[in-house]
């Protein structure tokens, strides 16, 4: 699988594990007995017999508009679709497109259906401008030690002014972030779960500018998160870096 | 990494009740299972039993240790120390991400200062992301008692009171002994009755000519007032050491040293040196007569060095900078320091102000040279520390197209410790000045940028 190749060691191996789960799902939901699942690389039978109305998907699906939209199934049961070009945005769900395996439901186990709505209508919004090969390149927070000084291609020779949010999305994410904590939290575990780069990123970026400058106390307030350090633990902790800790 | 079936990934995780830092298996398999239950135990209980107002009830859902490290992938360094003392998971993934070496590389530089009010083992750091200082404490001997030559990646090049350097990282208080004053080509010691290093001999030879002068004669401290100019530390890829380059007098010359050798490599003939930059085996540095040097240190166990510019352009009133652009060219910087007066009336005071800078760009492949007078979304920090070009569009405290500058004329910072210190962040759209921080703080050792770094470098010949 490409994603062991990943240079930056995210999630090298997680999206194989959800995409199996769905995967052994899918081939679980086709009525095909026929179809011994084998686990190691699984493609369900192309027409279940007794599954939901889908038609039988094209081999290179991903791009077709016109191609039914995709059926999630969170975990409280509820049925959330997603259009196919939205659905790009999603790792876990291109591949299965890929592989023709995103016929019947996909099950997303630990999300509720609340918070797939929202993900849906992030990558409804961000579905037709994106390109993955774009988004691939803009990230990379993780340069090998040491630092080099190599010029990287995000690093060209500023010579013409490129606008970098040319369809206006960067309001509607502020927007569209402004969750409850609890709610955001949720939004990135999907996402993370559903391996949708930008909106993990999006979510990230959001609590990172919540903490900065702010003591402990103030973010254990703001996230809601619960002490667990004794008071001599913590004043153990803060001792390697006292400084920082300083008003 | 073969796939798991549901069955296989709930046995998995029943196994892996350990914690390994590497790994990153257990990390997003472990947290998701423990995941299920308490998330919807917790928004059970919330209805149930609303939470008291004393104690926080965590009704946030836990966040994997994956998604915890790119959180803090993104914060300066002092948030994500803070970061790290939040409870339990979250530390952990603060020090994986530190085991790890994955936090954020481009953290903003900060200024480093002293003040006498605060101890001679007091620095502060000003962070320009965050407008507020901290103070750190830090190795003996005394900061306040040292001279700051140099800054690269978060150590600091300090002189002692014995005129001998050492790296200091001010974050971590690791300090690491550099070879000594006397294996440097023009030092000898000099013994006492009872066979005690008690003064140094400074002979005044070039690569060039023979020193005019015969031998001079120092105390120990005050070796350094006279043979320190600047130093840099560089990371080498290729041999996986770091390598420290010294521009020291007389003239200037350059020597250099890995860390963990014992001894200064002179690199003669030429001298006047004034800034340097290395990359890839190459070291580029330029000359106070507009001429820029090569060094191939990728050639073999000899060093050459070839002149691969002379520029015509030289300036009297100011001194020169070296940095590698993001973008691939060098960019020479000559500070021009236009409003000065060395010799004021009697009563007045000597001043030297920055005024402008002049910034050429030099493409090493064609031989070409440019002037430019804008660095669009760039910018420059330049003074004692290794000369930086930073994209503005990664450090968002940062104003583009500005030179953040501090005093690093040697006249200035060791000859004259007290007078006001030429510094500050000029605008290059209209030269104008504003200051880094109004605040009164020491002038010796001269102030000085330094990018925080919380990695060790572990080697050998660490002392104390």
């Amino acid at each position: 699988m490409d994603s062991t190749a990943d240079p930056k060691g995210k999630r090298p191996l997680y999206q194989e594990d959800g995409l199996a789960y769905a995967r052994a799902a899918a081939a679980a939901a086709s009525a095909t007995a026929a179809a011994a699942p084998d686990e190691e690389e699984a493609k369900p039978k192309p027409k279940p017999s007794s599954s939901s109305e889908e038609a039988k998907p094209e081999p290179e699906a991903e791009d077709q508009a016109e191609m039914p939209p995709l059926v999630l199934v969170a975990e409280d049961g509820v049925e959330v679709s997603i259009s196919r070009r939205a659905a790009r945005m999603s790792h876990m769900l291109r591949l299965l497109m890929e592989d023709s395996c995103a016929d019947g439901p996909i099950p997303a186990p630990n999300v509720h259906s609340d918070i797939l709505d929202l993900v849906v209508q992030y990558c409804e919004k961000h579905g037709p401008y994106y390109d993955p090969e774009a988004s691939e390149r803009a990230r990379n927070p993780f340069p090998p030690f040491p630092v080099e000084l190599t010029p990287t291609v995000s690093s060209i020779k500023p010579v013409t002014y490129v606008d970098p949010d040319p369809h206006g999305l960067k309001d509607w994410d502020k927007d569209f972030i402004s969750l409850d904590n609890s709610t955001l939290f949720e939004v990135i575990l999907a996402a993370n779960y559903l391996n949708i780069e930008d909106l993990l990123d999006l979510g990230t970026t959001t609590v990172a500018d919540m903490m900065r400058g702010k003591k402990p106390e103030e973010i254990r307030e703001i996230f809601e998160i619960e002490n667990d350090y004794t008071p001599e633990q913590e004043a153990e902790l803060r001792k390697e870096n006292a400084w920082a800790f300083e008003d | 990494m073969e796939l798991c079936s549901v069955a296989s990934i709930m046995s998995l995780g029943s196994l892996a009740i350990q914690r390994t830092h590497l790994c990153s298996l257990v990390f997003r398999v472990l947290p998701k299972l423990l995941g299920f239950t308490p998330n919807s135990l917790k928004k059970l209980c919330k209805d149930v039993h609303p939470p008291q107002s004393e104690t926080i009830v965590g009704t946030s859902p836990d966040l994997t240790q994956d998604i915890l490290m790119d959180i803090f992938a993104t914060l300066e360094i002092p948030d994500l120390i803070r970061a790290g003392a939040i409870c339990p998971s979250w530390h952990s993934a603060y020090t994986s991400l530190q085991s790890l070496e994955l936090y954020k590389l481009s953290q903003t530089p900060c200024l480093l200062y002293t003040s006498e009010s605060a101890g001679d083992s007091s620095a502060y750091l000003y962070s320009l992301s965050e407008k507020r200082s901290y103070r750190l404490t830090l190795p003996d001997p005394p900061i306040r008692t040292r001279c700051l030559i140099g800054s690269s990646h978060g150590w600091l090049v300090a002189v002692d009171e014995r005129s001998e350097m050492h790296l200091v990282n001010p974050i971590t208080c690791e300090q690491i002994a550099l070879p000594s004053v006397i294996t440097i080509e023009q030092v000898k010691p000099i013994f006492n009755d009872y066979g005690f290093l008690h003064k140094y001999e400074l002979s005044w030879h070039t690569g060039m000519r023979a020193g005019y002068n015969s031998p001079s004669i120092f105390d120990l401290d005050k070796l350094r007032d006279e043979l320190h100019y600047k130093a840099f530390v560089f990371p080498d890829t290729s041999t996986g050491t770091y390598m420290v380059v010294l521009i020291h007098n007389p003239k200037r010359q350059l020597s250099f040293a890995r860390v963990g050798d014992n001894k200064w490599t002179w690199l003669p003939p030429h001298d006047l040196y004034e800034d340097c930059t290395y990359k890839d085996g190459m070291l580029y540095a330029v000359t106070a007569t507009g001429e820029l040097h090569a060094f191939d240190f990728s050639s073999g166990p000899v060093v050459t060095v070839e002149m691969i510019l002379q520029m015509r352009n030289v300036y009297d009133c100011g001194y020169m900078y070296v940095v590698q652009a993001p973008w691939g060219d060098l960019l020479l910087i000559w500070r021009l320091c236009e409003d000065h007066d060395l010799e004021p009336e009697p009563g007045a005071s000597v001043f030297w102000n920055t005024t402008k800078y002049k910034i050429y760009e030099f493409d090493i492949t064609r031989s070409k040279l440019k002037e430019i007078d804008c660095l669009h979304d760039h910018v420059l920090f330049l003074g004692h520390n290794q000369s930086l070009c930073l994209s503005a569009e990664e450090y968002p405290s940062l104003k583009a197209n500005h030179v953040y500058f501090t005093d690093d004329n040697v006249f200035w910072t060791l000859r004259l410790k007290n007078n006001h210190r030429d510094m500050g962040i000029l605008n290059l759209d209209d030269n104008s000045k504003e200051e880094v921080v109004s605040q009164i703080f020491s002038n010796f050792p001269a102030p000085i940028w330094i990018t925080p770094d919380l990695r060790k470098m572990n080697v050998a010949s660490q002392v104390d």
